[in-house]
């Protein structure tokens, strides 16, 4: 019963935790100008972030310690200082983005302006980390994320034609207003957002947070397997909703206030405060889990002792990364930059980022030195080269494409 | 290192491409500007539509229209302002380009300027007022849309 009750608790915050700001504003945005035409990149990203998550975290749950502390004694710090520059840059641009999205979610329900509640936002990510037990945390604000459940709610209440909906998402095609490049430009924005680098450091090094072993391999695979693609579910009911009523009257999704609005004008004012929570818990839990994946990947890279597992004053490297990451956010968004700007650049960078932190992983779980028996088998090294050439194909697409579109106008 | 250095260089570039506003070169390239600027406009007086059309039905609180019209006054002004600093080409049609998009965009910041107030206030009736001059300018924008499409 207690092991029935890990594994529904897991799915659950997996699904909750799934979507962050960058999921949630991109594929807002994306259902406001595509319909549900790029539905199957959210499809294409789900996948690839099970299978390397689910590598990343049989790795830490087989050698007891997280990839990228693995990556550097496997491949050399070169090619470790690079995963870490290149995943660390994005993931401190998305951490940033996520406390942006924490303080416009209190804007929301409280029309004080989001400058107002950014030292808040960033004192309070700040405080949880320093504070609160890693699986409090991880439950508490994966369950709240179900909130967004509202959206699908909204997209079943709104009453949509179901065959037109289900023939947009399968058979892609550029919509006549739109045109091919800025088409694919989106497509990698939301390959980027579904397949974020942090989800993979922060998912691995939770592994070694929560002492899993070979025994919680199956644990891991059913949170993994189940929870990721209901949570990219989420991911399509955000982008089916604002498809159905922004579409029709030629709204393009540029703030968070606009990605609730389908709820409000569905469900009205309750359906509304369960969205605004699920934005919150949202941001609030991904900006947790960015702000440790910096804190991870920093201390890992230097060999420095890190984690929740042990107390402050032994970690105390890592805290004062997690400070400062911090500090920084709060000070970046201070310049009055807009965190929704913030998030739609953090998930194109993200696609750039991809090949380094993703080719690590694969070349880690195929060595029988860290995994004895447990290296990839044939169908999870079939994936994952694919995948590796699918987001080398992103990462070389995603400069160009965002000069040519001027970042999707 | 090096690698580094050009990372961060393309990045930079990368940035400052995207950020430009480029001149228009015609008057076809302005045609085109003016479009991008009335699609832009539509995008947030119908978000205030939607906004207002769900506080006269009760359906949103009142905080979270007044957060989403402000937005969308906001990016009306950013919309205008970065529509009246490309410099139109020499062309008497442009100059009537000019005007006439200028005015609609203008007409379509007041028309959500008087939402936000009315949003601000407990009488419905004013609200009615601004969701109807809101309807008056989304027609007048959809109709310049298709004429430059």
């Amino acid at each position: 019963m207690k092991r029935l009750f890990a594994v529904a608790l897991g799915i659950l915050t997996a699904i909750g935790g799934f979507v962050d700001i960058g999921d949630m504003v991109t594929n807002a945005l994306v259902g406001s100008r595509f319909g549900l035409s790029l539905a199957w990149v959210v499809v294409t990203g789900v996948i690839g972030i099970c299978v390397f998550a689910e590598m990343s975290g049989r790795v830490a749950a087989i050698s007891g310690r997280p990839t990228f502390d693995l990556v550097r004694e496997r491949l050399g710090p070169r090619v470790g200082f690079a995963n870490l520059v290149a995943s660390m840059a994005v993931t401190l641009l998305t951490f940033i983005a996520e406390i942006g999205g924490v303080a416009l979610a209190l804007e929301l329900a409280s029309s004080v302006n989001y400058l107002l509640w950014i030292p808040l936002a960033g004192f309070a990510v700040w405080l949880v980390l320093w504070r609160v037990k890693f699986s409090l945390m991880e439950n508490v604000f994966g369950l709240l994320g179900l909130s967004l459940i509202v959206f699908a709610v909204a997209v079943w209440q709104l009453g949509p034609d179901w065959s037109t909906l289900w023939n947009d998402a399968s058979r892609p095609s550029v919509p006549a207003s739109e045109d091919a490049p800025t088409y694919f430009y989106y497509a990698v924005a939301l390959f980027g957002a579904a397949m974020t680098p942090y989800e993979v450091f922060f998912f691995s090094s939770g592994g070694v947070e929560e002492r899993w072993g070979p025994r919680d391999l199956t644990i891991m695979r059913t949170n993994v397997l189940v929870g990721f693609p209901l949570g990219g579910v989420l991911s399509v009911a955000i982008a089916a909703s604002t498809a159905l009523v922004f579409l029709p009257v030629g709204v393009q999704v540029d703030t968070l206030g606009q990605v609730g609005l389908p709820v409000a004008v569905s469900l009205g004012k309750v359906g509304l405060a369960v969205a605004l929570i699920g934005f919150f818990a949202a941001t609030f839990g991904a900006a947790c889990e960015t702000g440790l994946s910096v804190g991870y990947s920093i201390s890992q890279y230097f060999g420095w002792q890190w984690g929740k597992y042990v107390r402050p004053r032994e970690a105390a490297r890592f805290h004062v990364v997690l400070l400062l990451a911090t500090i920084t956010g709060i000070a970046v968004l201070l310049t009055t930059v807009d965190p929704v700007k913030v998030t739609e650049y953090s998930v194109v960078f993200s696609a750039v980022a991809l090949p380094l932190t993703y080719f690590p992983i694969l070349i880690v779980a195929n060595d029988p030195d860290y995994m004895g028996e447990k290296v990839n088998g044939r169908v999870a090294n079939a994936l994952g080269s694919v995948y590796l050439v699918l987001v080398l194909a992103a990462a070389l697409a995603a400069i160009p494409l965002m000069i040519l579109t001027k970042a999707g106008q | 290192v090096k690698a580094t250095r050009h990372a961060a260089y393309a990045t930079a570039c990368a940035l400052v491409l995207t950020a430009c506003v480029t001149p228009a070169t015609g008057t076809d390239s302005y045609r085109g500007k003016a479009s991008a600027s009335i699609e832009a406009a539509i995008s947030e007086v119908e978000t205030t539509r939607i906004a207002v059309d769900a506080l006269l039905d009760d359906r949103i609180m009142v905080p979270y229209a007044d957060v989403t019209i402000t937005a969308a006054e906001s990016a009306l002004g950013a919309i205008s302002a970065a529509f009246g600093s490309v410099q139109p080409p020499d062309d008497p049609q442009a100059d009537e380009l000019r005007e006439t998009v200028t005015a609609l965009v203008d007409a379509a910041e007041e028309a959500v300027t008087d939402a936000r107030i009315a949003s601000r206030r407990p009488q419905q009736a004013g609200l009615q007022d601004a969701l109807t001059t809101l309807d008056d300018v989304a027609r007048e924008l959809d109709a310049a849309e298709v004429e430059l499409r």
